[in-house]
């Protein structure tokens, strides 16, 4: 099966995978911003 | 307003979950595609979001360009004025019309010129000073990830298709690229500018990167491109079944792109907070000594 049958039939998932793939990795670097911050402010308060 | 986000999240979850299925196992096969083209349920309401997001971005880096300047402010306000109520019934003008290209409908045209000065005036009441940078920045890197999927996922329908991954001389392509890079870079500013006018440059780079938004978007009327026409606003075609399948994947990706903006500028909220506070602390920490050595320069003279 060639890369072009093969996304023919497949391709749609593959896309819908690298749509969610790329935004659950932005979410993950959201929530490590996120906590890295909170720890900051933390250390700053003591 | 907190406890609004986790109910807002998990109907948000489960559109994305009901639209997901219905895009990749209900919707009808295209006669000529098959199945491969359920990938413009998530590659064109992505595409639609970054539009959106950087036009957002684009009119909060003009409302905190002219934000301390009253004069600058009150000139832009009339301008925009005038664009919008210019705009929107010139397109209605028969000489106008016959410039427009084929496809394209007026109401199309005079909405999106209207939209400018609604969202200068909405964004302008609700957001003031820093907010307004705040919310440009929020926006520009929601609107990067939304891009990145655009890129991503178009050459996964265009290998299938028109049996290559990327054609090199293609407008659309080209010009999207570019918008993208443009807002990488207004990103890399912001990231890596310590410089007191960053906020500003940025600000005035954003406003120039938004001028490639209707070039990518027009750049299927105006230009020879292998790209497929416009299905809403003219142009091409699409089965009403699809088309709804296609607005309703847009108004769930919508949703979930304002909880991750929401997020985001709760982050960056966040982050100011500390540059403030750790500012502060460096400020305290160095006074200390300044003022026990105060007895000893004294001392000294």
């Amino acid at each position: 099966m060639t890369t072009q049958t093969f996304l023919f039939h497949y391709g749609q998932y593959i896309a819908y995978g690298a749509t969610w793939l790329i935004h659950c990795v932005y979410l993950a670097t959201l929530v490590t911003r996120y906590r890295r911050q909170r720890k900051e402010l933390k250390d700053l308060a003591k | 307003m907190k406890r609004l986000f986790p109910i807002l999240a998990a109907i948000s979850a489960i559109f994305l979950a009901y639209v997901g299925y219905q895009c990749l196992f209900v919707a009808p096969a295209d006669a000529q595609q098959g199945t491969v083209y359920r990938i413009i349920y998530y590659h064109v309401p992505s595409a639609w979001t970054a539009f959106l997001l950087f036009f957002i971005n684009f009119i909060a880096s003009i409302q905190y360009l002219v934000h301390d300047k009253p004069s600058a402010k009150s000139a832009t306000n009339r301008i925009v004025i005038i664009i919008g109520a210019l705009g929107a019934g010139a397109t209605f003008l028969p000489v106008v019309q016959q410039q427009l290209p084929a496809g394209m409908r007026p109401s199309a045209v005079a909405t999106t010129v209207l939209l400018i000065p609604i969202f200068y005036f909405l964004i302008g009441r609700w957001f003031r000073g820093q907010m307004l940078d705040v919310l440009a920045v929020t926006a520009a890197e929601v609107g990067v990830v939304f891009c990145t999927i655009v890129l991503v996922t178009g050459p996964i329908w265009a290998r299938p298709v028109w049996g290559i991954w990327w054609a090199a001389g293609d407008i659309r392509l080209k010009s999207t690229l570019v918008l993208w890079l443009i807002y990488i870079s207004y990103l890399v500013l912001r990231r890596f500018s310590n410089s007191a006018q960053t906020q500003t440059l940025a600000a005035a780079l954003a406003v120039f990167g938004a001028l490639d938004v209707p070039l990518v978007y027009l750049s299927i009327w105006f230009f020879r491109t292998q790209h497929p026409q416009p299905i809403i606003g003219g142009g091409g075609s699409i089965d009403p079944h699809m088309l709804n399948m296609l607005v309703l994947s847009w108004m769930a990706f919508l949703l979930f792109a304002f909880l991750v903006c929401w997020s985001r500028f709760h982050l960056e909220l966040l982050q100011r907070e500390v540059e403030a506070a750790a500012a502060l602390d460096s400020l305290g920490s160095a006074a200390v000594p300044m003022k026990a050595s105060l007895p000893v320069t004294r001392s000294t003279s």
